[in-house]
This record gives C-alpha cells, sequence and structure tokens, in this order.
C-alpha cells in the first residue's frame, strides 16, 4: 500500500519538494482561478439581478401582458383580465402587482432620484421580502413605504421612522424589505396597492401573481389563463419566468460575451500559468525524466507523472481560489449591489474548467519530456 | 611513477573452462554508425564485433571521439541500430520499436557519469521507482527488505532516508549505481562511472561490481580512461577512430 501510495505520489512529491516553490505555484494558479471566479460571478450576478423578482414570487403562475418580454419593461395589464383569471376553476388567490417609479427626496428642495415602487395589497404576500406578517401590518398604514435595505447607497440615510418625499408626497418610511436592486433600477420601495393608487391614481397592474387550490393542474391552468386573451396574456411559472428572463438579458446585452471573454482569459491565464510551473519543473529536471526513460519507464507511466503534478496543482489552486472567492463575491457585493452567490453546479463548473485547463497544460509539457533524449546521458 | 596501482583491485580470477552454451550476454557483429546530423556520413563505429558472456566484465577504452559512448547506447537499446545486429541473450535490437526497446532496457543496469537523482526521493524511494519496472518480480515484502539489502551492501544503510541535498558527489553516484543493481540486470553499461568518486571509492565500486560479474552472471561493460581499472577486467577492448583494434 504505502509503496502504491509513493509511486501514486511520485509527481506529488516532485512537485512539492521545494515547498516555497510550490506555495508560489499554487497562489499563481489560485489567481487565475479567482479571475474566473469573479467574472463568472459578474455573470450570473447580473442574470441573477436581472430576473430577481421571478424568484421572489410567491405563487405557482405568474400572469403579464404578451408584450411585457421581460421584468424591466413597464407593460400594464387589463385589471378585468385578473378578474377573469381569479374566476377560473382551480384558481384560489390573484394578487395583482404594480410597479411604478417616482423621485425620492429626503426633504423638499432636496435633488430627488429615481426609485422603483413595488405596490400590491397587503394581506395577500405576493412576494418573498422579509416577514409576512410584519409587512402587511406596516404596508396597512397610510402614507407609509418599506425601504429596501439593499438599495444602493444613492438614497441617503433611509430607516425606518423617517419621512421622505416620493414625487413630493409626503411617506414615513414603517419599515424594511429585503429586495436587491439591478442594472437598471437603484433601489425599491413597498407599498399598499391603496397608498399606491391615491398617488397614481390610473396605475394598472403589471404582473397578477396566481396561487393555484390544492390538486389543481398547473400547465391546464396556465394554458387556460393563457386562453383568456390569446396574444393579451401570458401566464408562466416563476421558474420558467426566471429562465425567460435569464435568456432575455443574454440575448439583451452582450454580458455572455463581456464575461465569457473574462472567464476565458482566467482561463487562459491559469493554463499559462500550470504550463510554465511543469515546463520549469520539467525543464530543472531534464535529466532525471531521461534517466527514467533509459530505464525503460514508458512514456504513459510520465505521463501519469507529470498529469499528477498538474492535477495536484489544479487542486490546491482551486482549494485557494475558492475560498478568495468567497471573500471577492462578499466585497463585490458590497460595490455593486448585485446578487454574487456561489451554487453547487457553478463551484463545479469552474473546478472541472480548472482540472481540464491542468491537464491540457499537463499534455503541453509533456513535450518537454520528450524531448529528453536518454541517449545523450552517457 | 609507481606501477603499483593507488588501490587494491581485485585481479581477474583465473581463466575458466570454455564458455557455457546458451546465448552470449551481448553479441554486436558488422555495426556501423552515423549520426544522422552529420551531413558527410561519417560513420563513428565501423564494423564493430564485440561479444560478451554472462559474467564477463570488460572494460571498453580508447581515445576520446573514438565511439565508446555510441556504441554502449546502441547495446543499450538507447539509439536504433543502423548496420549490423546486436543481440542481447539472442534477442535481436535491430528494428525494434520504441516500446520493444523500452521493455529491453529495463533489464539492463544503466550507470551513467552523472547520478541523475530525483532531489525529492530518499534513496530507498529511488530504489523502490526503479523496482517498480518489473513490478511482477516482487513481493510487497520486497519492496522493503531489497533496497535495505542493497543499501548495507553499497555502505550505504545509514542514508536509506536521505535526500541527494544531504549527500556527497561520491554518496549520490553510489545510489545511482545502486538503482542499476537493484533489479539484478543481465548486463550492466558503465561509462566512466568512477570519474565522481575518489580512488578509494571508485576501488569499492568496481570491486562490488566485479563480485556482481562472478556471483550473478552480470554482463559488465565499462568505459574507462583510467588504466588502473584495466587490471579487474576479464579482457580490455580498446577503441580508435569507429573500430575496434585490440582486445584482450
Ligand atoms: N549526438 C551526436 N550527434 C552527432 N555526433 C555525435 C553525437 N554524439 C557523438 N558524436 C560524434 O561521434 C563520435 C564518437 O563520439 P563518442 O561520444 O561515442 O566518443 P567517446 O569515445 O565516448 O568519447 P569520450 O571519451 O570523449 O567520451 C565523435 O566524433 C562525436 O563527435
Ligand atoms: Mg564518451
Amino acid at each position: 500500500m504505502a509503496i502504491r501510495h509513493l509511486v501514486a505520489g511520485l509527481g506529488g512529491r516532485i512537485l512539492t519538494h521545494n515547498r516555497r516553490r510550490f506555495a508560489a505555484a499554487a497562489a499563481g494558479m489560485a489567481v487565475a482561478v479567482v479571475i474566473m471566479f469573479v467574472e463568472a460571478g459578474f455573470f450570473f450576478g447580473v442574470l441573477d439581478s436581472q430576473a430577481n423578482l421571478a424568484t421572489l414570487v410567491r405563487g405557482d403562475i405568474v400572469a403579464m401582458h404578451a408584450n411585457q418580454t421581460n421584468l424591466n419593461k413597464w407593460q400594464e395589464l387589463d385589471p378585468i383580465r385578473l378578474n377573469q383569471i381569479a374566476a377560473l376553476p382551480g384558481v384560489e388567490v390573484v394578487s395583482r402587482i404594480y410597479k411604478g417609479n417616482v423621485g425620492l427626496a429626503q426633504q423638499a428642495g432636496q435633488a430627488s432620484r429615481r426609485i422603483v415602487v413595488y405596490a400590491f395589497p397587503p394581506d395577500h404576500a405576493p412576494l418573498a421580502i422579509g416577514d409576512l406578517k410584519q409587512v402587511a401590518t406596516t404596508m396597512k398604514l397610510a402614507r407609509t413605504v418599506l425601504f429596501d435595505r439593499r438599495s444602493r447607497d444613492i438614497y441617503g440615510e433611509i430607516t425606518p421612522g423617517r419621512e421622505i418625499l416620493l414625487d413630493r408626497q409626503p411617506f414615513r418610511v414603517a419599515g424594511e424589505v429585503s429586495i436587491g436592486p439591478n442594472v437598471i433600477s437603484d433601489g425599491a420601495v413597498v407599498m399598499s396597492e391603496g397608498n399606491w393608487l391615491a398617488l397614481q391614481p390610473n396605475a394598472d397592474p403589471i404582473l397578477g401573481v396566481i396561487r393555484l387550490s390544492d390538486g389543481a393542474p398547473l400547465e391546464e391552468t396556465r394554458r387556460a389563463i393563457e386562453a383568456l386573451a390569446p396574444g393579451e396574456i401570458t401566464a408562466l411559472t416563476p421558474e420558467s419566468l426566471r429562465d425567460r428572463e435569464f435568456l432575455f438579458t443574454i440575448r439583451a446585452a452582450p454580458i455572455g460575451i463581456i464575461f465569457g471573454i473574462g472567464l476565458l482569459a482566467g482561463l487562459v491565464i491559469g493554463l499559462i500559468t500550470c504550463y510554465q510551473i511543469l515546463y520549469n519543473e520539467i525543464a530543472d529536471q531534464q535529466a532525471q525524466y531521461a534517466t527514467l526513460k533509459a530505464m525503460g519507464f514508458t512514456r504513459g507511466f510520465l505521463a501519469r507523472i507529470i498529469l499528477q503534478q498538474a492535477l495536484l496543482l489544479s487542486l490546491v489552486g482551486f482549494a485557494l481560489a475558492l475560498g478568495m472567492s468567497y471573500v471577492a463575491y462578499e466585497v463585490i457585493q458590497d460595490l455593486t449591489a448585485l446578487i454574487m452567490r456561489h451554487t453547487w453546479w457553478r463551484t463545479g463548473a469552474i473546478g472541472i474548467l480548472t482540472v481540464v485547463m491542468s491537464i491540457l497544460a499537463g499534455l503541453l509539457a509533456m513535450r518537454r519530456v520528450a524531448q529528453a533524449d536518454p541517449a545523450e546521458l552517457f | 611513477m609507481s606501477l603499483e596501482p593507488a588501490f587494491s583491485m581485485p585481479a581477474a580470477p583465473p581463466p575458466t573452462a570454455p564458455a557455457p552454451a546458451g546465448p552470449p550476454a551481448v553479441e554486436v557483429t558488422g555495426v556501423d554508425y552515423a549520426f544522422k546530423s552529420n551531413r558527410a556520413g561519417r560513420k563513428v563505429l565501423r564494423d564493430i564485433d564485440l561479444a560478451l558472456a554472462p559474467g564477463d566484465f570488460v572494460v571498453l577504452t580508447g581515445p576520446s571521439g573514438s565511439g565508446k559512448t555510441t556504441l554502449l547506447s546502441l547495446i543499450g537499446a538507447l539509439r536504433a541500430v543502423q548496420e549490423g545486429s546486436i543481440r542481447l541473450d539472442g534477442a535481436e535490437l535491430k528494428g525494434l520499436g520504441q516500446s520493444k526497446m523500452e521493455r529491453m532496457r529495463r533489464t539492463i543496469g544503466f550507470i551513467f557519469q552523472d547520478h541523475n537523482l530525483f532531489e525529492s526521493l530518499t534513496a530507498i524511494e529511488t530504489l523502490r521507482l526503479a523496482m517498480r519496472l518489473l513490478p511482477e518480480r516482487y513481493k510487497r515484502r520486497d519492496f522493503r527488505e531489497r533496497p535495505l539489502a542493497l543499501l548495507e551492501e553499497l555502505g550505504l544503510s545509514e542514508f536509506a532516508d536521505t535526500k541527494p541535498a544531504k549527500l556527497s558527489t561520491g554518496q549520490k553516484q553510489r545510489i545511482a549505481i545502486a538503482r542499476a543493481l537493484i533489479n539484478h540486470p543481465r548486463l550492466i553499461l558503465a561509462d566512466e562511472p568512477t570519474a565522481a568518486l575518489d580512488s578509494e571509492m571508485g576501488g569499492q565500486v568496481i570491486a562490488m561490481l566485479r563480485r556482481r560479474a562472478v556471483e550473478e552472471k552480470t554482463a559488465i561493460l565499462m568505459v574507462t580512461h583510467d588504466p588502473r581499472l584495466f587490471r579487474s577486467a576479464d579482457r580490455v577492448v580498446k577503441m580508435v577512430d569507429g573500430q575496434i583494434v585490440s582486445e584482450g
């Protein structure tokens, strides 16, 4: 067993022999992998932030105007349609969600900043944005709003209890919710349907959040909703709404290309770093590798030694980078208010990319081993 | 100048009965060789004939550039035979592919001028690595016992767990020699193996090779310029300008 370990670990022994050099090599790899993490984090951060509303929905189906091809487009829905939906079999509740855009100022005379308003009937709780009961009770008071604490800093100190102006009308901040800005909006306030209609008497809802009664067929009901007014209503589950939003964002903005290039840059830097490290290590021990060849070790055996080193390097580099990426995501989230988070498959995908990259570097470095000519040893 | 060698050298044993039946360990016939890189096609080996029976200890000598190293690398299956024939234990080297040459080399012990030890491996690990070439030969406990026994034989017991950085040049060279011996090769090829050793150490190494030849019927072909080493050989073969000019 010990023997198998020794030889299984031969690459490892060679690579880690010089501790300081190995630490520097692993750090170099980690930097490349962190770049990949950050680029991927930005990419998914933008996607997640744009589609954020879909993930906050508390319901089975979301109905909207068919022209509303994405969540940041404003297209109001005829409230009659929502009443029709409520009358369909299997539909338990339909919650109206209004969305608006107002100027927020701390005091009269001060410059105002644009902020998004979400409004809905308080008791329906169609969005998961905080403690449901507390949100409902505070919303019910006249002329109150709840401030999104994840809004960007541009609005100044806004804490519960403060008086603010929305489109020059006084409101009291009665509490806080958690929504999060995106690329288009910097922040949000939430208020009751009644308060919103008092401010904007002609407003119509932009979304209907539909909850079905137990056992009601989801897909069938969804189709029935769209059939109420073909070409006018789109009905989607929150999951497919989120996916549609992802796709829309990818198509609408070149973020795939921008962050894809960044990710590729990380990959290439990692590849070059890994290759350099292996190349130098092999070059330093050219005669040793040539001796192994002279003794009759096969090309496959030598390849295994090199790939062991590549793999070890990539795994240690990845582990370091993963740790560093948590810090990086925290910092970026603080700075940009984008949603920066790790998921198993994103982390796994970067891990696989790292390993593939190191194997590629190992195969390239093998050419240096191929140059080691045992006939030149005598 | 004293005619006596500076260190005592085991003399060759008295000539024994005719060589035993069976193929020679090494049989070189009519070998010519020209390096591809030489445009003029100058032959650095010409019509070489040489045979070593199992247990033969042969010294190869001659002026610099006469082709000794080239001949060694051909016999060691490190270069492809161009003209003529080289047989090891009856098996022809000419025309072998890469992987068959590799397999042939596993039964040869190579001792190079430089030790070429991995800095990251201890002496015992270096020997175990070499044993991995012929895993079917060994039981698990051989990997523990054999290297220790061999290191003891070479006076290196105390360095079993030492890495090359903490060894003298001579000690490193002796570990490289142990690496060549660990698998009990049928043939040992050595190019100036004692160049890095002082004369006493060199004498010990030669004595040990000598013992291998006698006890295990290992054929040994050793290049050296040092006339003091000639005495311990069965034969001294002299090369000049790519040809064998004398043997005896
Ligand atoms: N790789 C090579 N490419 C081209 N020519 C070579 C090569 N190696 C050796 N030669 C030439 O082949 C001839 C024989 O060289 P070789 O190394 O076999 O001599 P040698 O007897 O071992 O010499 P020395 O005692 O100096 O080691 C020399 O003329 C040398 O220049
Ligand atoms: Mg030479």
